[in-house]
């Protein structure tokens, strides 16, 4: 390790503040890690620090659940900034009947698709996540398009891609982000009038201002086109 | 009626939406790790409920308990001095 100049170190010319910012859409990409980036390097440190010592003490006693609380905690330290999207007030309409007779669905930004039904984002037909990743900028700069999911669709044939998070959790149990399977039960169980027929999944890592002007307005009417009541939203 | 995690807190809180539920989760687990059928089902009942109760826009509801559970005894950092 060499110091430079102003007292940072790097190894083989790559700095700590690159190295930090390289698990994001970089060298090192990991989405499980890209809040690395929004650290100071001296935050960056002690995370790295912490964790190493939160390892060793699971190998002492074969117990992992401290290493997902600390990434849980530097996660909210990174991520924990009320981002551009302020408003002073927002709109609240009161339910216009009991939940026990209404009509929900649900929209989530997790990615999800039917398997033969692929949105195929740019036009590239069986895009991977590992495509996807390396796409994100044109992702973040295209208006989203939704995909419309029977809630009674089986596991098997559901697919998730998406290039700001690790999917392997909604890949393995869709419920993670994406709770068509307890929306069933529920509904069997009476807690809500009905669900609707389908869910619908987008991927949230999209132009913003399209979102809210174009496409946003749309799905709004297709959802009072089908005199639903209420809508589950799960931002991933 | 949003449901998001923790880690999003004040982005949701900044945007005034109606109805919010908070997980303490991560960042792709958003109702409960893969396989956590309780952690899941509370966060959308705490949803459902809210989506019902609230009487006024901006209300949150933070769940609290964690879906997984922290070990807290001996640890390197307190039994060795490095420095």
């Amino acid at each position: 390790m060499a110091s430079n100049d102003d007292g940072s170190h790097s190894i083989a010319g790559e700095s700590f503040e690159e190295f930090k910012v390289s698990f994001s859409y970089g060298s090192r990409t990991d989405l499980n890690f890209k809040f690395l980036k929004g650290l100071s390097d001296e935050d960056a440190s002690s995370f790295f620090q912490e964790l190493l010592w939160r390892l060793g003490d699971s190998f002492h006693e074969g117990a992992y659940d401290r290493l997902i609380e600390l990434v849980y905690e530097w996660q909210i330290r990174s991520y924990s900034r009320p981002g551009r999207w302020a408003y002073e007030d927002g709109p609240f309409t009161h339910l216009k009947k009991p939940l026990a007779e209404s009509k929900i669905t649900l929209i989530t930004s997790s990615g999800h698709f039917i398997d033969g039904e692929d949105p195929e984002p740019f036009g590239v037909k069986n895009m991977t996540q590992a495509d996807a990743i390396l796409r994100v900028i044109e992702f973040l700069k295209a208006a989203p398009s939704i995909s419309e999911i029977p809630f009674r669709t089986p596991k098997s044939v559901l697919r998730v891609r998406h290039p700001g998070y690790d999917v392997r959790a909604a890949e393995s149990d869709p419920n993670c982000v994406f709770p068509i399977r307890w929306l069933l039960e529920f509904e069997h169980e009476g807690l809500f009038g009905e669900l609707a027929a389908s869910a619908y999944s987008f991927v949230g890592a999209a132009a913003q201002k399209k979102l809210l002007n174009e496409v946003g307005p749309q799905w709004v009417s297709m959802i009072q086109e089908q005199a639903i009541d209420a809508v589950l939203l799960v931002p991933v | 009626m949003v449901i998001g995690i923790r880690a999003f807190l004040p982005t949701l809180r900044a945007m005034s939406l109606p109805r919010v539920v908070v997980t303490p989760n991560l960042l792709g687990r958003t109702l409960g790790p893969p396989g956590d059928r309780m952690a899941q089902r509370s966060a959308l009942l705490a949803a459902l409920e809210l989506l019902e109760s609230a009487r006024a826009g901006g209300e949150v509801r933070t769940i609290e308990d964690r879906p997984f559970v922290p070990v807290r005894s001996l640890t390197q950092r307190e039994t060795t001095s490095l420095e």
